[in-house]
């Protein structure tokens, strides 16, 4: 479907939404770097140069909050401006602004939106990079 | 010696000293002078015979009659001064005594001076009878000073008592109490003052409580003098208070460092008046921190609750879409049903969870202006698939409308709510007719449907938590109860009123009003009265 194959990086630390990630993401033609903690997500996305970042905020290590003020203060214009999407199931506003100030291309609340969602946000954000 | 001789002065005391002496001296005079008048009668006697003729032979006789009579005569005299003594002189010295016994206070002696004769006697009898109704008189005094003195003790044993009980209950309070005086002069602080703040009373009292405690506001600066509460409840004479909510002000203690505090300050007032102020000030760390722990409680419960429900509902959802391999029609059925009913309960966690933000306070609104006609219509558009799916259109003519000063989040779920509810409750293929006007001051967003309406007998229980109308439980549409609670608490707590007009089986319009500036206007307080079935 997609060639060369676009990167899509998982941040989840939650199995069960990793696995789904994984299979539906695959699934759709995409290669999956999948990341449990915010660290090892940190370290694919120097690494791997992911297309779309797919970002829980509750996380190990370093919070999905943190990743994002690490992520668009870096110098690399390729990693500062890479697409992320949040898919979380916090629902505090204080967080949602905060975590939106820093320019996030979508806010999905998990229990609220089912996968087809997801995959067309990426979907999109891939068509129009 | 008695109070009342105190003033007598030495002189005084001189003249009755001398009093007795004076007797003696007149009557020895007076004995000379008879002596002298008796020595100069017998001269003359004696010339008389010598010149006689026969004063010759009589001269000795003459001179010893003479010698004779002047010895008898001194005899006499001897004789009348003792006896002057015995009868006046020495009662006069003991009058003398006990007068000026009694002159200098000693009223102990009661004897009667002895009876004498004539004014002497009546002299003493007086002296007496003045004596002893001065000491009457004396005594009665001494009782009354007595009486008043236990007065005036006891009124200063309870005054003494009641300040004791003031200092000891306000010592006692848990809170730092500081009470200046009119001019807002530190005149007492209790001893939870200095356990909180780390001041002594030595460095307090008596310094201007503005130049020597400070407040923060919210924001860490120190309160100008027109906010600080002493200044206030002294000017107005009425009490001023300052909450913790929505954040606390904080105390600066002596050492700098500061903590969250509530302060009460009540004017002392004195018939009309104010003559001092009470500021009291509680330590409310303890409840910041619990409301610290309950926002952060409900935001975990919140994402807990919500984590297995999106699970099973991303697998549900694979599993009735065939991702799992194509399903039996009872497999499917059962998928589907699987899917609704995790639904249904993410439906009703997010509710529950929205309206123990509101209850809890955790969740309030934070106002800023938004265009109105934007915001209706953004509203529109996000509900429009509802609508979509049961064949149902909305009415709207997109009029242009003010801004509004309302919390954008916290209405565009309130205007969702009503617009789902309008969809759910009416029949597929009717109209939802939006309609919003600036009026009095206020943005009134009216939405209409056509839907099975609420029944009289439910109406003003419409607004309760977990209410749902008898014919919405008999309906096939799902519901908590909690929707309608959630939305008349948000508009209410951004200034603004709700109410609706039913008809059972025709349909039902909600009105909702929002504030177009962030002071409260006239018309907000005056739609109180017009609120329709709420």
């Amino acid at each position: 479907m997609n060639d060369p194959k676009k990167k899509i990086l998982v941040i989840e630390d939650d199995a069960i939404f990793a696995d789904i990630y994984a299979s539906k993401l695959a699934e759709a033609g995409y290669n999956v770097l999948a990341a449990a903690d915010g660290q090892t997500g940190w370290e694919l996305l120097i690494d791997k140069r992911p297309d779309v970042v797919l970002l829980d905020l509750l996380l190990p290590k370093i919070s999905g909050l943190d990743f994002m003020t690490k992520l668009r203060g870096a110098e690399d214009a390729g990693i500062r401006d890479v697409p992320v999407i949040v898919v979380t199931n916090l629902n505090e506003h204080a967080f949602a602004d905060a975590i939106k100030k820093h320019g996030v291309h979508a806010y999905f609340l998990k229990s609220d939106v089912i996968f087809s969602q997801i995959l067309e946000k990426v979907a999109e954000i891939v068509r129009e990079k | 010696m008695h109070p009342l001789f105190k003033e007598l002065s030495p002189r005084e005391h001189v003249h009755i000293h001398g009093l007795a002496s004076r007797v003696a001296v007149v009557t020895v005079l007076t004995a000379f002078s008879v002596v002298a008048i008796g020595i100069g009668i017998f001269l003359d006697l004696y010339k008389a015979v010598q010149n006689s003729v026969a004063g010759k032979a009589l001269e000795a006789e003459v001179i010893r009659a003479g010698v004779i009579g002047g010895f008898l005569l001194i005899v006499a005299l001897w004789l009348s001064l003792t006896v002057a003594d015995m009868l006046v002189l020495r009662r006069v010295r003991r009058m003398v005594e006990k007068i000026r016994a009694v002159a200098f206070g000693d009223t102990t002696d009661v004897n009667q001076i002895p009876g004498g004769m004539g004014e002497l006697d009546e002299l003493t009898f007086l002296f007496d009878k003045m004596r002893n109704r001065m000491v009457e008189a004396s005594s009665a005094t001494d009782e009354k000073v007595r009486s008043r003195t236990a007065d005036l003790e006891f009124n200063k044993g309870m005054a003494e008592f009641e300040q004791a009980r003031t200092e000891a209950l306000i010592s006692s309070i848990g809170e730092a109490v500081i009470a200046t005086d009119k001019e807002g002069r530190i005149i007492f602080i209790n001893q939870e003052t200095s356990h909180a703040m780390g001041w002594t009373a030595a460095d307090l009292v008596g310094k201007k409580e503005e130049a020597v405690i400070v407040i923060n506001d919210e924001k860490d600066n120190p309160l100008p003098p027109d906010k600080r509460p002493v200044g206030i409840a002294l000017s107005t004479g009425s009490k001023s208070v300052i909450t913790p909510l929505p954040k606390p002000h904080s105390m600066v203690r002596k050492d700098g460092s500061t903590y969250p505090v509530q302060v009460t300050v009540t004017p002392v007032v004195s018939g009309t008046n104010i003559i001092g102020a009470i500021e009291v000030i509680r330590d409310v760390t303890d409840e910041v921190e619990l409301d610290r722990r309950k926002t952060e409680f409900i935001s975990i419960a919140s994402h807990q609750l919500r984590s297995p429900l999106a699970a099973t509902k991303w697998l549900s959802d694979m599993l009735r879409n065939g991702d799992l391999g194509a399903l039996q029609p009872k497999q499917q059925e059962i998928a589907d049903k699987l899917f609704e009913a995790n639904e249904r309960m993410v439906v009703l966690v997010n509710e529950l969870l929205n309206v123990s933000r509101l209850d809890s306070g955790v969740s309030k609104p934070t106002p800023k202006m938004i265009d109105g006609s934007k915001l209706l219509e953004s509203v529109l558009s996000d509900t429009l698939p509802l609508l979509t799916a049961k064949k149902q259109k909305f009415a709207y003519d997109k009029p242009a409308l003010p801004q509004a000063y309302v919390d954008e989040l916290l209405i565009r779920e309130v205007l969702v709510n009503l617009v789902s509810n309008a969809s759910k409750y009416s029949p597929d293929q009717s109209t939802i007719t939006v309609t919003a006007v600036e009026q009095d001051g206020m943005l009134q967003v009216g939405i209409r449907d056509e839907g099975i309406g609420i029944p009289k007998s439910d109406q003003n229980q419409l607004f309760k938590k977990f209410f749902r109308a008898g014919n919405a439980l008999k309906s096939a549409v799902q519901g908590t109860g909690l929707g309608l609670y959630f939305v008349k608490s948000i508009v209410e707590m951004s200034g603004g009123q709700i109410w609706y007009d039913s008809e059972e089986n025709k349909g039902t319009t909600f009105y909702v009003t929002l504030p177009l500036s962030a002071a409260p206007t006239a018309a907000i307080l005056g739609a109180a009265g017009n609120a329709k079935n709420v």
